[in-house]
């Protein structure tokens, strides 16, 4: 039997502004398993953002349930939710979102740093260590991100969101700020990780990166109007997205 | 093209209020209280005195010495300064005599008090006194010539005569004696004050009426003054010297039956009358002047930030300009424009401010200070406030301009916007902090240290009974003349007991000036001796006369011995009561004080102690002995009075009672014990007042200013904090990181205050500010910015770290 990672239930996100209200989410029902690699497609202002900011506890849901790992998130105060994120779930972000200020090994060691229970510095080294040699990137350990290309710098953010081995990594558009010979290394490394377990939920707008998900999910006005599984992969790409 | 930019700017500025409003107010107030302090020091440091050639007058100012120690300072014998103004000095012009005292006049309506100046005439025409009406005392009315004219003051002229132009040729009495009004000074006469900053003459008699006893080489008093005027071409130092040993040959021969004053001598010297008239208020000037100056610098810092932030906001419209072709000198021309706006109206409101601060300063509102009478926005002071106006505002556009890089702005239209265009350094953020809480830290240790110890004045127990207590000072008019002091003595008993008699009153003792009351501070000392002999010890103390019921009435708490008995006053009796500092002396000295004698110096008759009192604890009074003598004091009488709760004794109702005594007894002067403390207290009050709100003004323009620098870096880091709360960072760990990152300007700057103390401390360690300072006027300033500095990057991090790490990514 699949181990659910998380799942969410009837989730909703609703922004309010002086002028209007917008549901950015309205019922979404969704559970991911670990070992997934989940893509979720839409178009532009579909949700897609959105419902991966509330899987990452970046934001609340404005109503519904969410469980990670069983446990209710939904209703954490601001510290208990950055506690979760920083144990149980690694971002990567689309424009990398590295520290320029600090040096590569620091911004992937950065994670360890925020433990709640603060971590021997050998045991953090080691760690980030571990992580750049994944990546490839160990020899670039003391420079500053703005010394590297961007393909190098979403790497380090990959061995950033693998440092304190969460339970899932969400993905917000990898490629987009990369070439295509960048972004298809970037997805082979994830496509990898994948592969040897980890747990992924990815937000792209390229269906030929969507199609290397086991699930993909197509988010239309807030809501999931189609999950497929890999097989059924033919006909999700006659989903017109554009609708 | 300078209408264009000023159109521009004032369009720009209606829409961001709030910013021009916080620039104006808070440059306007700071600039305001700078310029009025300016004016203040210019006023009593740098402006001419009103009179004619100021720097050939002169006051005599003498000290006691025995053995070449001195005993007495401000010692000017009464009859030498009567005999060095008969005779012939080369060197002077010409000399003049003057005692101020109080007396009561006796044909006005409700006999109103008097501030009365007795002077020859040249007092006047040295200073060529300026007259409203009439003419100067003549030389026909001058010493020994006796001769009832007076001249009297504007306000009395105003207050008591209607401002009549009838004023001359009517008269004033005093002590049965009617004085023909022959002249009012003007308005604008400024009183060189010799003894008192806050003295005022009502009304100037020739010095054969002065109200000081009779003339001698061994009586000196603080109300009495010799004045003169240097010859043209003179100089100074060898014209003193002349006098000095002219009455250094006068002198032992002067007091030579004295055994009190044998092997003593007199030395004088002059004092010009600026550094008399302004003492040390040129100390006090100056460090308002400096705390002032500490204000605007903190001030100038928060502008200098909000006009930072400003330009930041201001980028994408610069850009635009810069694409069109505007250079770099375009964009300075249009932030001068906009700056010059906003420092022409705080340069209005800076000058609503100074009439404000002038009016307060001559009210007395800021204490005793010199030359107030004369305070007014002068030409000099608006120059100053202009030209300090335009170097602010130029200097400040000039470093705005300094801050916006060209090139940067005309890349920001092409980019998209993310980290290029005009940002304020973090060096510039750092140093901007830096220098508030340097300023503020090194303000508020000064504040605090002058607060401590003003404070500790105010409420430190004085051991005297302000409970229902007054003070009358009595005036007897023609008596002191008419009636031996027995007889007088008499009557001024009956007058005690006729108030004693009244229903309000619970009792009433007679004495003479207690050791606190109305007037003059600086009580003489004297000097006894614990055995007779001209080569035994002097101890010097303050001696005050009085009755049993009087110094009970007063506080005075005996702990040891007994009191005096109403015979031992009447009598005079040769018994004394000591305070518990000569109590120590003479335990020193290996006596039991209860029993000791005590001699007048180079005296063989003794007088007993009785009792020990306690000690007082007076304003502005150093601890010292105190002796208390019996005796029913005739000339200067002072009644102290224990009313029941809630009674409020009246001038005129004391008249009344008096008047059935004898027609001649008045009221002098009139307060409860509480208001004679009150007003002994008036510096520390003002001090205390002064230094709160300097504080309190330093730390809301210091927090505003760091709250601006703080708000902005959180404003620049935002995305970077965002990516650390999606990496797991708590609301804690966030706000810590952003506190040790502003917490480093507060360390550089407090350690930079401490160390400026610490040389202020090292270089000037006995000045009198240094000497009031400890660790706690240090701490709590460091302290309380420490704290400020901790709370406003609570407030300045709160929008970020209250709400989920998805609104600091996206700026929401």
């Amino acid at each position: 039997m699949k181990e659910s990672v998380l799942t969410m239930s009837d989730v909703t996100k609703v922004f309010n502004t002086e002028e209007m209200e917008t549901h950015a989410l309205r019922g979404i029902d969704l559970t991911i398993y670990r070992g997934d690699f989940v893509s979720i497609c839409g178009p532009s202002g579909c949700g897609k953002s959105t419902l991966l900011s509330i899987l990452g506890l970046l934001d609340m849901p404005s109503s519904g349930k969410y469980q990670i790992e069983g446990e209710e998130v939904s209703q954490l105060t601001l510290a208990q939710s950055a506690y979760i994120r920083n144990e149980k779930i690694g971002f990567i972000f689309q424009s990398f979102n590295l520290i320029d200020e600090l040096t590569v090994y620091d911004n992937v060691a950065l994670p360890l740093r925020y433990r709640k229970e603060p971590l021997p510095e050998q045991q953090i080294k080691q760690a980030v260590e571990t992580c750049l040699a994944k990546v490839d990137m160990s020899h670039r350990a003391n420079h500053k991100p703005n010394q590297l290309s961007g393909g190098q710098q979403q790497r380090i953010a990959i061995a950033r969101a693998l440092v304190g081995q969460p339970s899932m990594l969400l993905v917000d558009e990898p490629t987009g700020n990369l070439d295509s010979i960048n972004g298809d290394a970037v997805m082979a490394m994830l496509q990898q990780l994948n592969a040897e377990g980890t747990t992924l939920c990815m937000v792209t707008h390229d269906p030929r990166y969507a199609d290397m998900a086991t699930r993909q999910l197509h988010l239309l006005d807030g809501k999931i109007i189609d999950s497929e599984e890999h097989s059924d992969l033919e006909h999700a790409f006659k989903i017109p997205l554009a609708q | 093209m300078l209408k264009h930019n000023l159109l521009i700017a004032i369009k720009s500025l209606a829409r961001v209020k709030s910013y021009a409003l916080t620039i104006i107010m808070t440059l306007g107030v700071t600039l305001g209280v700078m310029v009025a302090m300016y004016n203040l020091n210019y006023q009593i440091i740098a402006a001419p005195l009103p009179y004619p050639d100021q720097d050939r007058l002169f006051l005599v100012q003498g000290q006691l010495l025995a053995d070449g120690e001195v005993k007495r300072e401000n010692y000017l014998p009464f009859l030498g300064a009567i005999e060095a103004y008969k005779d012939q000095h080369p060197g002077i012009e010409t000399f003049a005599l003057h005692n101020i005292s109080i007396d009561v006049e006796q044909s006005l309506p409700n006999s109103p008090t008097f501030n009365m100046g007795a002077i020859t005439p040249e007092f006047m025409q040295i200073i060529d006194a300026p007259l409203a009406l009439g003419r100067h005392f003549t030389k026909d009315e001058g010493l020994d010539s006796n001769q009832p004219v007076a001249i009297i003051s504007y306000d009395v002229w105003q207050s008591h005569f209607g401002g009549s132009s009838e004023v001359l040729y009517r008269s004033v009495t005093f002590k049965g004696i009617s004085f023909v009004i022959i002249g009012v000074t003007a308005e604008h006469f400024a009183e060189p004050v010799l003894a008192t900053p806050t003295w005022r003459t009502d009304v100037w008699l020739p010095y054969d009426y002065r109200d000081t006893q009779e003339p001698l080489w061994t009586f000196s008093s603080n109300q009495v003054h010799l004045v003169g005027k240097l010859a043209k071409d003179t100089d100074l130092n060898r014209t003193q010297l002349a006098l000095n040993n002219w009455v250094m040959a006068r002198y032992p021969a002067a007091v030579a039956n004295d055994p009190t004053v044998a092997n003593t001598e007199v030395k004088w010297r002059f004092t010009t009358y600026k550094s008399r008239i302004i003492g040390d208020a040129g100390n006090t000037s100056v460090m308002m002047l400096a705390g002032s100056v500490v204000l605007l610098l903190i001030a100038l810092s928060n502008v200098g930030n909000l006009v930072l932030s400003r330009a930041v906001e201001q980028q994408r419209a610069f850009a635009i300009q810069a694409a069109l072709g505007a250079q770099p000198h375009h964009l300075f021309k249009q932030v001068l424009v906009e700056l010059s706006l906003l420092f022409a109206a705080a340069l209005i409101v800076a000058t609503a401010i100074v009439s404000l601060i002038l009016g307060l300063l001559k009210a007395g509102y800021a204490g005793p200070l010199a030359r107030l009478n004369e305070l007014s926005l002068n030409i000099n002071t608006v120059l100053f406030a202009i030209v300090l106006t335009l170097i602010l505002n130029f200097a400040l556009a000039w470093a705005v301009s300094k801050q916006l890089n060209y090139n940067a702005i005309i890349g920001a239209l092409q980019s998209s916007g993310k980290g290029s265009g005009v940002q304020v350094s973090k060096r510039t953020r750092q140093a901007l902090v830096s220098m508030q809480v340097f300023f503020c830290i090194s303000l508020l240790v000064l504040c605090v240290s002058i607060f401590k110890q003003s404070w500790a004045q105010l409420t430190a127990p004085t051991h005297i009974n302000t409970e229902n207590t007054s003070q009358i000072a009595l005036n007897v008019g023609t008596l002191l003349n008419d009636m031996s002091t027995e007889q007088r003595a008499t009557l001024v008993l009956e007058a005690t007991e006729r108030l004693n008699q009244h229903s309000d009153i619970v009792r009433a003792g007679i004495g003479g000036y207690p050791p606190i009351a109305y007037w003059l501070e600086q009580f003489a000392s004297y000097h006894s001796q614990l055995e007779p002999g001209m080569d035994k010890p002097i101890v010097t103390h303050k001696l005050v006369w009085g009755t049993r019921v009087y110094f009970e009435t007063f506080g005075l708490t005996l702990t040891q011995g007994r009191h005096f008995t109403d015979a031992e006053a009447r009598d005079r009796a040769p018994v004394v009561i000591i305070n518990e500092y000569m109590a120590d002396v003479i335990k020193a000295s290996g006596q039991e004080p209860i029993g000791a004698k005590l001699y007048a110096r180079n005296s063989s008759d003794p007088i007993t102690v009785v009792g020990i009192v306690g000690n007082l604890n007076l304003p502005n009074q150093p601890p010292i002995s105190r002796i208390y003598r019996p005796r029913v004091n005739t000339g200067y009488p002072t009644i102290v009075v224990e009313t029941k709760p809630n009674v409020q004794l009246t001038r005129q109702g004391i008249n009344d009672l008096l008047a059935e005594v004898h027609s001649q007894i008045r009221v002098y002067d009139l307060q409860t014990t509480e208001q004679i403390l009150s007003s002994h207290l008036k510096s520390q009050r003002v001090a205390s007042i002064f230094t709160i709100v300097l504080s309190v003004v330093a730390v809301i323009l210091a927090g505003i200013g760091i709250y601006g620098v703080f708000r902005y870096a959180i404003a620049l880091r935002r995305y970077e904090l965002g990516i650390r709360m999606s990496i797991g960072a708590t609301p804690v760990a966030i706000f810590k990181l952003v506190l040790i990152e502003n917490m480093q300007p507060f360390l550089i700057a407090a350690a930079a205050a401490t160390c400026a103390l610490l040389i202020g401390y090292v270089s000037a360690a006995s000045s009198p500010i240094m000497q009031m300072m400890n660790v706690w006027s240090w701490f709590i300033p460091v302290a309380l910015i420490a704290s400020l500095v901790i709370g406003i990057t609570l407030l300045s991090t709160w929008t970020i770290i209250r709400q989920p790490a998805q609104y600091a990514l996206k700026g929401a």
